[in-house]
């Protein structure tokens, strides 16, 4: 036997049940509703207010554009193709963001397909023209040629200035001839050049013309020498016979000294240079380099500095070198870029020439034209990029990107660190910087490291885009569908009408049909709504114009349960049976064929959803909760309302049920 | 009532004939109208301050490169356009076209679908409809493995499966004719619909089923016709009361959803009134029929 107090205690919580899910569902009408009672009570409601964030619609109901992008997987490995796609989908969403359309939706599908949700009124051939270019990763360097030819404008006064150049390159090498050098070379600013050899790559060529034209140590050169733009008047001071020295080292940096990309304390690094001493051989040399130097631009080739001649390096680096003996490994050495050890693996002897500089540059089309762009490329792009990781900085702990190019990068990435040293060089995504590291050393091994103050977030999304943009997946538009905000308008009120007047219609239907029981089922059937609608708000499920008929259909089904609840009570009644147990009875008979019914649509709502465009989606997702709760209202809240009616005088006839059959007593 | 469904029979199971052979041959002689999300294509829906006829908006269009064009105006200052799949830059010339002849034309709805789109759903709807037939089928044969006297458990499945089929095809044919003489079109949204009646008209025949099941159980020495009869009388009102309420609600949908829906409503409309006829008329008495059958071969 039931509890006395089950049936009115559910029955008042299904009812207070449906309010507060109601209240819920319409926020606004309950808002206003307790701000009228705090009006008349004097009692603050703001407590009790409900967030009146709308529902989720779709982009068929308040318009906006729908987008499906294929990506190219073809040149990408099976195991990677899943990052890969992710990588662009965050690119992309990254790019759709910037629209500022709110809550846009990035999402990926099946078969490598990116879909985008717009929703809103935007420029959607702007939006589809950024979504659709393929991120580019790009080195370049900071340009200092005018990438052009000359106009003949230019050239004129190219060359009006160069003959005076010339002409004054004449007399002050007259003066240099009669005067003191010393005091010439001040006035004009002259260079030392120091100890040179007829091979040296920078003014190798100055000592060749000195000796062409027989010039005596001590004497100036007889001719103004010209080389790359400019005019050189130079001194011959001496000759000597040196050394040239095959080299390597390790250099461990600490804070303090000249680009230390992770400095150390002072200390840690005597220790350890003390620790890697003990042991180390010219055996062991270039791989105890690889492992511990700071050097980047050399580590990676064991340290190897190749031929070295005198005034390469700074002065301590060098008298150490001498030094060391041939195949022997050096003291600690420290210079302005940290301690060193030299291993010294051959030495030559060669003539070096000690040689002084007077330059004056000649005028070209870069002292007259504007540089047209700050940057130029280097032809290294994200063709060449291997991977980028995000990695930590071992003393620091902060994260930065770690690049790794390709062999081909490799090589085009040590001639551009080689050519600017102590220059920028710039990475450029999608056409703008972001990162202008300033090149430390030549760097060789094709790996690079983007520093920068990075959260590890922006470090791994940062690595993500150039992972993304290295990556060769370009993305092709499917198809698109945009409906304007005039039309989404209206859907939404054509549908909202069509979703009244569908339960309206089916609510009098009941009312006419079974009075009594069909005003019983109407009630229930409100929970249903108010319940469906909570589920809708509760989980965000986007309403579209096919949702919207997905749950006016559910409300067909729960009716039908109800009917083939109330066409039973009906069969029980006439059987002889008195009405309470009529009620029990119809239900309980009735349940089996409302749950194969309810689990057959369910199949078919399940199937739908899996099988289907976004469209169809939303019409199998508001069917299937539809038909769960309908289980649930139609059967259980029914039957507890019915059994509840009994104890009302004028709800407790069989006549409410079923004509014909005479009242019991 | 006193009426015999199962006795009549043959006449429903002419008529359902008829309907079958009629809607197959439909299918056959005016093929199906495909939307643009099958086939692949491009549907622009304009609203115009000054709207062109459909003769000026052909010349547009050929002038902009599109002889193959389906035009069709709607509501008092809409046009509907039917293009091949267009990229953005070819949809925006294409808009431009019209704006030098009306400035006040706004654009209410384009989408465009590639070919492999279409290709890739269609056969994706075919596996839908296999599931799901497949998947109920199975439910339906363990649902009623109880009732395996006189008439199989499996042989409920097939007739139920037999029954969604006959109810699937009917607004297919009639979508088949609508399609020819106005251009009605067969896109996702009519296989919602085709799943849809799939799943009602099988919780139809599974009413009327589950009924015969109970009665077996309560007069299992009556002949097995009388009391299939008897189950489908029991229903009868459920039946008929429940396609009712349902229809309601398609009713307004098909008032008041507006266009895009219409068609959707309509065949659900179509669809759920043959499944509740084909749930009494066809389903059960093919049970009937398949048992006596069976009963003459062993005789």
């Amino acid at each position: 036997m039931r509890k006395k107090w089950l049936i009115p205690g559910l029955t008042a919580f299904f009812l207070i049940a449906t309010l507060a899910a109601a209240a819920y569902d319409f926020p606004g009408y309950w808002n206003k509703g307790v701000t009228w009672v705090g009006g008349l009570t004097g009692f603050s409601t703001d407590a009790i207010k409900l967030d009146e964030s709308a529902y989720r619609f779709g982009l068929d109901l308040q318009g906006g554009t729908h987008l499906v992008y294929q990506a190219d997987m073809s040149k990408v490995e099976g195991t990677e193709q899943g990052a890969a796609l992710e990588g662009v989908r965050d690119v992309i969403e990254r790019r759709v963001n910037a629209f500022g359309v709110s809550e846009p939706l990035v999402t990926t599908a099946q078969g490598n397909r990116i879909i985008v949700d717009l929703a809103g009124v935007l420029d959607v051939t702007e939006a589809i023209k950024q979504i659709g270019e393929t991120p580019i990763l790009e080195f370049k360097e900071a340009n200092t040629e005018v990438g052009r030819a000359a106009t003949a404008e230019e050239q004129a006064q190219i060359d009006a200035a160069n003959i005076t150049e010339r002409q004054k390159a004449s007399e002050v090498l007259a003066r240099a001839k009669s005067e003191d050098w010393v005091a010439l070379s001040t006035e004009l600013n002259g260079n030392d050049l120091g100890w040179i050899s007829a091979d040296n790559t920078d003014f190798g060529y100055l000592v060749q013309e000195a000796l062409n034209f027989r010039t005596k140590p001590g004497s100036v050169v007889s001719r103004v020498i010209e080389t790359n733009g400019m005019l050189n008047i130079v001194r011959y001071d001496e000759k000597k016979d040196s050394q040239k020295m095959q080299l390597s080292h390790i250099l461990i940096c600490f804070e303090g000294k000249t680009s230390c990309a992770n400095p150390i304390p002072a200390i840690e690094a005597n220790q350890k240079l003390i620790a890697l001493k003990d042991g180390l051989t010219a055996e062991n040399f270039s791989e105890k380099a690889k492992e511990f130097s700071t050097d980047l631009g050399s580590a990676s080739d064991g340290g190897y500095l190749g031929w070295i001649e005198p005034g390469q390096t700074v002065a301590a680096f060098e008298l150490a070198a001498l030094n060391t003996p041939v195949g022997g490994i050096s003291e600690v050495v420290e210079t302005e870029f940290g301690y060193h050890i030299i291993y010294k693996k051959a030495q030559e002897p060669i003539t070096v020439y000690h040689l002084e500089d007077i330059a004056l540059k000649l005028t070209t089309l870069n002292d007259i034209a504007q540089v047209d762009e700050q940057w130029k490329s280097t032809g290294l792009t994200g063709q060449q990029l291997k991977t980028a990781t995000v990695e930590f900085d071992q003393t620091t702990g902060s994260p930065h990107v770690a690049l790794q190019f390709n062999a081909e990068g490799a090589d085009m990435f040590a001639e551009i660190t080689g050519r600017n040293i102590g220059q920028q060089v710039a990475i450029f995504l999608d056409g703008s910087p972001i990162s202008v590291p300033t090149v430390q050393d030549q760097i060789a091994g094709g790996q690079a490291v983007i520093t920068g103050s990075f959260t590890l977030d922006e470090a791994k999304t940062l690595a993500q885009r150039l992972n993304a943009g290295a990556l060769p997946v370009p993305v092709s538009l499917l198809s698109q569908q945009t409906v304007g905000p005039m039309l989404g308008q209206t859907s939404l009120d054509r549908s909202i009408t069509a979703a009244l007047a569908g339960f309206g219609l089916v609510g009098l239907f009941m009312l006419v049909m079974y009075q009594v029981p069909g005003f019983v089922a109407v009630v229930a059937l409100l929970f249903y709504v108010a319940l469906n609608l909570l589920t809708y708000r509760i989980f965000g499920v986007t309403i579209s114009l096919s949702g919207i008929a997905g749950l006016v259909l559910s409300i067909g089904m729960a009716v039908d349960a109800n009917v083939l609840i109330f066409e039973r009570v009906k069969e029980e009644l006439r059987a002889g049976r008195d009405l309470r147990s009529a009620i029990d009875e119809g239900h309980h008979r009735a349940w089996p064929a409302i749950r194969d019914g309810h689990l057959t649509t369910l199949i078919a709502a399940v199937v739908l959803y899996t099988f289907s465009s976004s469209f169809i989606k939303g019409f199998a997702l508001t069917l299937s909760i539809g038909v769960l709760f309908s289980m649930f209202t139609a059967v259980t809240v029914t039957h507890t309302y019915l059994l509840a009616s009994q104890k009302v005088k004028w709800m407790n006839k069989i006549k409410h049920y079923a004509r014909h059959i005479p009242e019991q007593k | 009532m006193t009426f015999s469904f199962v006795k009549h029979r043959k006449i429903w199971f002419v008529l359902s004939g008829i309907l079958i052979v009629g809607s197959i041959a439909a299918i056959a002689i005016f093929g199906f109208n495909f939307g643009i999300d099958f086939t692949g294509g491009s549907i622009i829906e304009l609203n115009f301050q000054n709207r062109p006829s459909v003769e000026e908006t052909q010349t547009i269009l050929s002038a902009a490169g599109y002889d193959h064009s389906v035009i069709q105006p709607s509501g008092e200052t809409e046009m509907i356009i039917r293009l091949e799949a267009l990229d953005e830059t070819a949809h925006q010339a294409v808009l431009s076209a019209f704006e030098v002849k009306d400035p006040g034309v706004t654009e209410l709805q384009f989408n465009s679908f590639g070919p492999s789109v279409g290709s890739e759903l269609r056969k994706k709807t075919t596996t839908g409809v296999i599931v799901t037939l497949l998947l109920i089928g199975l439910f339906i044969a363990w649902s009623f493995r109880k009732v395996s006297d006189p008439v199989k458990s499996w042989k409920y499945a097939l007739i139920t499966v037999f029954a969604g089929f006959h109810d699937v095809i009917v607004p297919l044919g009639l979508f088949a004719i609508l399609g020819h003489f106005f251009g009605w079109q067969i896109d996702t949204a009519f296989v919602a619909a085709a799943l849809t009646i799939l799943g009602y008209s099988i919780n139809d025949t599974i009413v009327v089923f589950d009924r015969t099941r109970e009665n077996l159980g309560r007069f299992g020495d009556e002949h097995f016709g009388d009391t299939v009869d008897k189950s489908i009388q029991q229903t009868l009102f459920r039946s008929v009361y429940s396609s009712l309420t349902t229809m309601l609600a398609l009713v307004a949908i098909f008032v008041w959803g507006g266009e895009t829906t219409r068609p959707f409503a309509l065949a659900l409309f179509v669809g759920i009134g043959i499944g509740t006829y084909s749930s009494i008329f066809i389903a059960s008495p093919l049970l009937v029929a398949w048992e006596e059958w069976n009963h003459r071969r062993r005789a």
